[in-house]
């Protein structure tokens, strides 16, 4: 256990979610005067500063602790930032500079800075407030009705799935606290053992099931592949890295926190090894018979959030590759979608045939496309491998259960290949057409962010132990 | 003086009247009211265990009712946004645009 | 069972009668009367219970805020009589709330919490925790309502 030390100059260790939160009000005057690409620039600004304060506290070698203990910084809360924070990025990037953007930056902007805040909070209360408000504002994201019908299924399915996982959530923590009197995840912790187990086990389930919703573990993961579809294509980068990444390690932040003792009961151990098999299986075959790109990225999306789950079932052992695995998914995944913006526009469908002849025409954009997808499948060179290798391999050195899910998992991932090569061959193809495909014009951004994914998933391959984290701190 | 358990046990109806709603109604501002009757019986629920358990149940629930009040202002600017765009805030509607 | 929990039972009575009425009903004007009856029923469920603090601020958010905007919001738009219900989905309504109701309530009564309460709101701690011990959660909920306020903006907003 590392030191904690008691800080009182708050602001300071709070900085991040801070300064994000200055500059989403400075974003939104300055919008007011259409002033685009100003505003888009202090986006980046205030997400590099967010960035770098992040990476610099990682150097700390203890926690900071704030709020009486109700707020801590731990290297896991840090990695869980980053991999937010780098989500955000490309969500921006793969915006144009136009209306869409001046009206959804601040909104962006304020989502990320409450799911940063949420990742460090140390009290339930404190964490539903946090959570329901970073999603809160993406409601906002997805509505953006171009008469198109699949526009309001989206936003409606969002938002019905969305209240429901609120109410769900909001019962847990009255059956939580009804039980034992506090929110506080250190109290919660201590008092479990001896108080009456059933109405704790019962507000865990409600709790598991809200977030089940958010991270789209497969019951109830309908909303997500219309939603995902539906949505403006750049407001999907950051809807399939943040709410993800966020429901996924707070739900790891539970069960090896407070609630690390409920974990033995055999109840809530099927529970979650039974979410974890069906979001491995599901998603995977589904995406099979998939015609739409955004829908397979989409049904994608989901199976890996199947491969985090692995982390569930044995948490004490495996929790310790979560950071890295959230970093290379983030990277990859939003560069997928991303491409889809580049070819697609914000539209809700793009077929396969719109791939062909990109390796032609567009080089460096078929060749990160490629990259990027079958760092999604788990091809060797690719930082997506060494993560889903060092996932099975943790999950299978547990115990037996976890040797026959990492196999299933292996199974599926076999699987995955087949349409992520598909989609790559589409892209390879030649043209329909005379043979004169347009050349898709790239802002400097996108170029930039373009090239960088492509170092990054070759790069970060041979550092995983950088991202390692630790099993989060709860009390003092 | 008040049983617990009984006081807990005869909201539950009240809550499932409201997921109810919330999933199978078709009126867009009927499911925000749908929201409502669930909340309520959350907040009822609370108002029986801060009888157990002390004040913080309270202070619990008015957060509740922020957080909730703000899903209901989002929900109805967009059942606005979708009866101007739609001409409908029946939300099946939408599966008429699609097969035609 | 107490005197005090029979009256609370009946308070609910009445909050379960008012929310059926409220989602039956054909005409949304009609509907939030009923909700509102469901609000009277529910602050009076809550003083019954001792929560009288909760049950004031409970009635000012929900009949001085919530309704209003619900009103506002169904005379804004069409006022839909003939939107059938559909049958399929009405089933998978009543299953999933049945399993949540079934699940829920078979913990609470497994659990056996045979506790007879009495209870009054003292306001003093409910401000010491609201101001002090989640002082970070109020600051988050700020945080939150300025994001409605540019969402909703951003989704009914004319220019398009």
């Amino acid at each position: 256990m590392v030191n904690l030390v008691n800080l009182e100059n708050t602001i300071f260790y709070l900085f991040a979610p801070f300064i994000l939160f200055i500059f989403s009000l400075i974003v939104a005057i300055v919008g007011l005067f259409k002033k685009y690409l100003v505003a888009k620039i202090l986006s980046y600004i205030s997400l590099l500063l967010a960035l770098i304060t992040s990476i610099y506290f990682l150097s700390y070698s203890s926690a900071l602790f704030l709020f009486n203990g109700k707020i801590i910084i731990d290297k896991f809360s840090l990695i869980v930032w980053i991999a937010l924070i780098i989500g955000a990025f490309f969500s921006l990037s793969s915006m144009e500079n136009d209306l869409i953007s001046r009206e959804a930056l601040p909104l962006l902007l304020l989502s990320l800075s409450l799911a940063l805040i949420a990742i460090i909070s140390r009290d339930l209360l404190i964490l539903f407030l946090a959570v329901e408000g970073s999603i809160l504002p993406t409601y906002a994201l997805v509505a953006q009705f171009k008469k198109e019908p699949f526009s309001l299924e989206a936003t409606v399915k969002y938002f019905i799935f969305g209240i429901l996982a609120t109410l769900l959530f909001a019962y847990g923590i009255t059956v939580i606290f009804g039980n034992l009197g506090s929110t506080s995840f250190a109290i919660i912790s201590d008092k479990i053992p001896n108080s009456n187990l059933l109405l704790s086990v019962l507000g865990f389930i409600l709790i598991i099931l809200s977030l089940g919703i958010k991270s789209t573990l497969v019951p109830l993961h309908t909303w997500a592949i219309d939603t995902y579809q539906g949505a403006p294509t750049s407001i999907t980068v950051f809807l399939s890295t943040t709410s993800k990444i966020l429901g996924i390690s707070v739900i790891a932040l539970l069960i090896t926190g407070p609630f690390s003792g409920l974990y033995k009961f055999t109840t809530i151990y099927y529970i979650l090894v039974a979410f974890a098999l069906l979001t491995l299986v599901v998603p995977n075959i589904a995406a099979l018979i998939q015609r739409d790109l955004k829908r397979l990225l989409a049904y994608s999306s989901i199976a890996h959030a199947g491969y985090m789950s692995l982390i569930f079932v044995f948490p004490f052992q495996t929790i310790y590759i979560l950071g890295y695995y959230l970093i290379t998914y983030s990277i990859a995944k939003s560069v997928s979608f991303m491409v889809v913006k580049i070819i697609s526009g914000e539209g809700s469908y793009s077929s396969y045939d719109s791939l062909r002849g990109l390796f032609k025409s567009n080089p460096l954009i078929a060749f990160a496309f490629s990259i990027s997808l079958l760092s999604l499948a788990g091809i060797p060179p690719f930082a997506g491998f060494m993560a889903k290798f060092l996932l099975f391999l943790s999950t299978a050195l547990s115990s037996s259960v976890g040797i026959s899910l990492a196999l299933i998992a292996l199974i599926m991932s076999g699987v995955s290949v087949y349409y992520y090569v598909i989609v790559i061959r589409f892209a390879s193809s030649k043209s329909l057409g005379n043979g004169n495909e347009k050349l898709l014009n790239l802002s400097f951004e996108k170029y930039l962010f373009l090239i960088l994914s492509i170092v990054l998933l070759i790069v970060l391959t041979f550092f995983p132990n950088y991202f390692f984290v630790s099993i989060p701190i709860i009390s003092p | 003086m008040i049983d617990v358990l009984v006081a807990i046990l005869v909201v539950l109806p009240a809550f499932g009247i409201g997921i109810f709603g919330l999933l199978a109604r078709r009126h867009f501002i009927r499911i925000i009211i749908s929201v409502e009757i669930a909340l309520n019986a959350v907040i009822l629920t609370l108002g029986v265990f801060s009888a157990l358990n002390g004040t913080m149940g309270e202070a619990i629930g008015i957060l509740f009712l922020f957080i909730i009040a703000m899903e209901v202002a989002i929900g109805l600017a967009i059942a606005i946004q979708m009866d101007k765009v739609f001409q409908t805030v029946d939300i099946y509607a939408v599966r008429k645009i699609k097969d035609e | 069972m107490t005197f005090d929990t029979t009256i609370y039972i009946i308070a609910v009575a009445l909050v379960i009668l008012f929310s059926y009425l409220a989602i039956r009903t054909k005409s949304i004007l009609i509907s939030l009367i009923y909700l509102v009856g469901m609000y009277a029923a529910g602050a009076w469920a809550l003083i019954q219970v001792g929560a009288w603090f909760l049950a004031l601020i409970y009635l000012f958010v929900n009949a001085g805020g919530v309704l209003v905007l619900i009103i506002f919001a169904s005379m804004l738009t069409r006022p839909a009589r003939d939107i059938p219900t559909n049958r399929r989905i009405t089933f998978y309504g009543i299953i999933t709330s049945t399993l949540l109701i079934a699940l829920i309530g078979y913990y609470m009564y497994a659990s056996n919490i045979n506790y007879v309460a009495s209870y009054s709101s003292n306001y003093y701690s409910i401000a010491s925790f609201i101001f002090s011990y989640y002082f970070i959660g109020i600051i988050v909920v700020a945080i939150a309502a300025l994001s409605i306020y540019f969402g909703a903006i951003y989704v009914a907003g004319e220019e398009k």
